[in-house]
């Protein structure tokens, strides 16, 4: 087996007082699609903002145990902004900032580096390429983006993630706001980009994991509200043969 | 059923209520422009409202000498050079110049009852209609000095004067009339008293306040001085004769209701004179516009960085509820308040003296808590979302801040300012303390001004002229519409 892209051993993560996960250990694979799934509050968002630092934005959050991207700790021996170029996140609501379709791409690149204009029509239509919104949007890249519908704005904010060259995609219920169509595109997108990039997408649609992901891990909470990772393991496997009985009744439906 | 009337009830009320207060707003302002642009005064003058178009001359002033009527008495007096200015005819700050056709000397001197030797030579130039309506030259020289007024021959052919309107009828009575009566005494007298009593509609004196004598009307000086009650409207000539040659005839004065053009563009764009009581307000509107500019650039910064760091620095705690505790009270203290600050602060202990820069201050730190506030409600209202996509991209929180939260949030900034600027184009309480007085443009940070608020002020307080409180309140008004406008433009430039 080759290295894995992330290795997570034993996180534990605090809000405050209220210890939110427990005891998670993990190991991410590269070039693959990898799901969580679980209950809502079960701590499966918190641990995808752990693996960009995400949550060093909120001031109460600590955090213990080791993180290794690419075999570096990446609360100690990775810089967060290189982080975060590296490990772009797409979020639950499409979230374009209100400027031009141009500008929301050109966002992430120019503060990187200066680029001049050609470049920067180069990255637009690359980034709307691999997220296909070009044809859609290339004769109104100066209007506001602001003026697209929610899985077209989901798409630029995909578009826009990719810009800045990521090796890896956080998506954190991306297609929780979209209607069935638009979520169809996001899935085919996904398997697509599936060769380049390393995604790692937190669903409540278990159709969705089976669909796209290769690997699934499944969260559950216990009776102090705090997270904890029950199994991972191959989608089918964890679909079809789950070794945990609560797996087995959570996909089947019987709660959560 | 009933839940349905009291529906309608309260919406008739709710209704009536709004329509009342677009009204009164409405009303206000239509009274704040109409006398902005007109002067509406009531005058008592000698003479009657009634204009002799027969007169064998034509009298022009220059058009920014603000006469649109002039009284045989003012003539009179302006020839015999007891009025030299234009000040006490009509406020403008120009002695007269008067240019008089060499051929009506003759009939002016029979008209307005003058010798020769009365007319004040050193003021008069004399002058020939036809030549000087060629002379494209001096009438321009003219036209340009204020003071010039030209007395010339009738239906001359000259432009670019204003014409003035000579009135000369006076009311003359029987001395008898004015006489005292039971502790009352006939006063002026009103347009419309003087049509019903000319056309003999009034029956006796005690109609019009005066002694119960009948009024009669008669058609020679002679018979007014015998006659008990006599009246009659004679031209002021005759009536001037008549008292020269001690009849024993006295006058009525009249009311005269002065409606003429108040602000001229001449008023906005001329300096102001004499310290304000002359000439415009171009000075102080330029100062106003330095001083505005001097405190949004000063204040802005200060308190959207201060607004920047109570959102996304500070810790939520007690100092933190203190301060901001603190800037609604300052927000709350009276302008005369940061006045009284500003003029022990900056103006003694920092020895600014009074100076543009001390009222820049002073008005600067009672903005401050507008601008913070507004500015803090709208960061505060960006959406986390935004700030999480562009922390998520790799971008430091500083970088965040500037290209995404102050650009989403320029709109509630905008607002804040054009508060800020409201507030500060119409403050006078901090400013009489500070800012100092001077009328001319302010020379440099150090130099003493008057800014537009604090001159209608000074004007009500001075005695000055009320018309001009209303032709300055009506700039003023102008003015703060047109910061606005512009303040929204440049912020729309910038969110683009």
């Amino acid at each position: 087996m080759i290295d894995p892209l992330f290795k997570v051993t034993d996180l534990d993560l605090w809000y405050g007082e209220h210890q939110a996960l427990k005891k998670v250990s993990m190991e991410i694979e590269k070039n693959a699609i990898t799901a969580f799934i679980g209950p809502s509050g079960c701590g499966k968002s918190t641990f995808l903002r752990v693996l960009d630092r995400m949550n060093d934005l909120i001031d109460s959050v600590k955090i213990q145990g080791e993180i290794l991207y690419e075999g570096k700790d990446i609360y100690k021996e990775m810089d967060t902004l290189e982080l975060r170029r590296r490990v772009g996140m797409v979020f639950q609501k499409p979230n374009p900032f209100p400027m031009t379709i141009f500008d929301n791409i050109t966002y992430g690149p120019k503060l990187y580096k200066k680029y001049n204009k050609e470049e920067l029509y180069a990255i637009v239509e690359k980034s709307l390429k691999q997220s296909a919104l070009w044809d859609e949007v290339k004769d109104r890249l100066h209007t506001s983006a602001l003026g697209l519908s929610g899985g077209q704005q989901q798409r630029l904010c995909l578009a826009r993630t990719l810009a800045v060259n990521p090796d890896v995609i956080l998506m954190d219920e991306p297609t929780s706001a979209l209607d069935p169509i638009s979520t169809a595109k996001i899935e085919e997108l996904m398997i697509e980009l599936k060769k380049d990039y390393t995604i790692i997408v937190v669903t409540h649609n278990m159709q969705q994991a089976s669909r796209v992901s290769d690997t699934t891990s499944f969260f559950l909470i216990d009776d102090n509200r705090t997270g904890f990772l029950v199994e991972s393991g191959s989608t089918s496997d964890i679909f079809l043969n789950p070794r945990d009985k609560r797996t087995e009744d959570y996909i089947s439906g019987k709660f959560g | 059923m009933d839940r349905k009337k009291t529906n309608r009830i309260a919406l008739t009320i709710i209704q009536g209520l709004s329509f009342l207060t677009i009204l009164i707003l409405a009303l206000m302002l239509t009274y704040l422009v109409y006398r902005g642009l007109r002067s509406d005064n009531l005058i008592q003058r000698e003479v009657t409202n009634e204009v002799n178009t027969e007169l064998p001359f034509d009298v022009y002033s220059s058009k920014n000498a603000n006469l649109e009527e002039i009284d045989y008495f003012t003539l009179r007096d302006i020839i015999q050079g007891r009025v030299y200015s234009l000040r006490k005819v009509s406020n403008v700050n120009r002695d007269i110049n008067l240019y008089i056709d060499d051929s009506l000397f003759e009939y002016l001197s029979e008209y307005l009852v003058l010798d020769s030797d009365e007319f004040f030579d050193d003021n008069i130039n004399s002058i020939n209609t036809t030549e000087l309506s060629n002379n494209k030259s001096l009438l321009k020289e003219l036209r340009k000095y204020d003071g010039s007024i030209l007395i010339v021959e009738k239906n001359s052919s000259i432009s670019g004067f204003k014409k003035v309107e000579v009135s000369d009828s006076v009311i003359v009575v029987n001395p008898d009339v004015t006489k005292i009566f039971e502790n009352k005494k006939i006063g002026n007298l009103k347009e419309d008293e003087v049509d019903a009593l000319l056309a003999g509609k009034l029956s006796s004196w005690d109609e019009l306040l005066g002694p119960p004598i009948d009024i009669t009307l008669v058609s020679s000086l002679e018979k007014v001085e015998n006659t008990a009650g006599a009246v009659m409207a004679v031209q002021a000539s005759s009536y001037q004769k008549a008292m020269e040659a001690s009849m024993n005839i006295t006058s009525l004065k009249v009311f005269h209701r002065q409606t003429k053009q108040n602000l001229t563009w001449n008023y906005i764009i001329s300096p102001s004179e004499d310290e304000g009581k002359y000439g415009g307000i171009g000075t102080i509107i330029l100062n106003t516009l330095v001083m505005v500019l001097l405190t949004v650039l000063l204040s802005t910064p200060i308190s959207v960085a201060g607004a920047i760091y109570l959102v996304h620095y500070a810790k939520k705690g007690k100092l933190t509820a203190t301060i901001k505790t603190g800037i609604d009270l300052l927000a709350a203290v009276p302008s005369i308040i940061f006045g009284l600050f500003g003029l022990l602060v900056f103006v003694q202990l920092l020895g600014f003296s009074f100076s543009l820069i001390s009222g820049v201050l002073t008005l600067s730190i009672m903005i401050l808590p507008t601008i913070l506030r507004t500015s803090e409600e709208a960061i505060k209202t960006v959406s986390p979302s935004l700030i999480e996509a562009s922390r998520g991209l790799g971008a430091t929180k500083i970088e965040t801040i500037f290209k995404i939260v102050l650009p989403s949030a320029s709109r509630g900034i905008t607002t804040g300012i054009v508060l800020a600027i409201g507030r500060a184009v119409g403050e006078t309480a901090a400013l009489i303390f500070t800012i100092g007085s001077s009328t001319a443009f302010v020379k440099g940070l150090g130099s003493s001004s008057r800014v537009l608020a604090q001159h209608i002020y000074l004007i009500i307080t001075e005695g000055g002229s009320i018309d001009e409180a209303f032709a300055s309140a009506l700039v003023l008004i102008v003015l703060v519409l047109f910061i606005n406008t512009i303040t929204k433009l440049i912020m729309k430039k910038e969110i683009k």
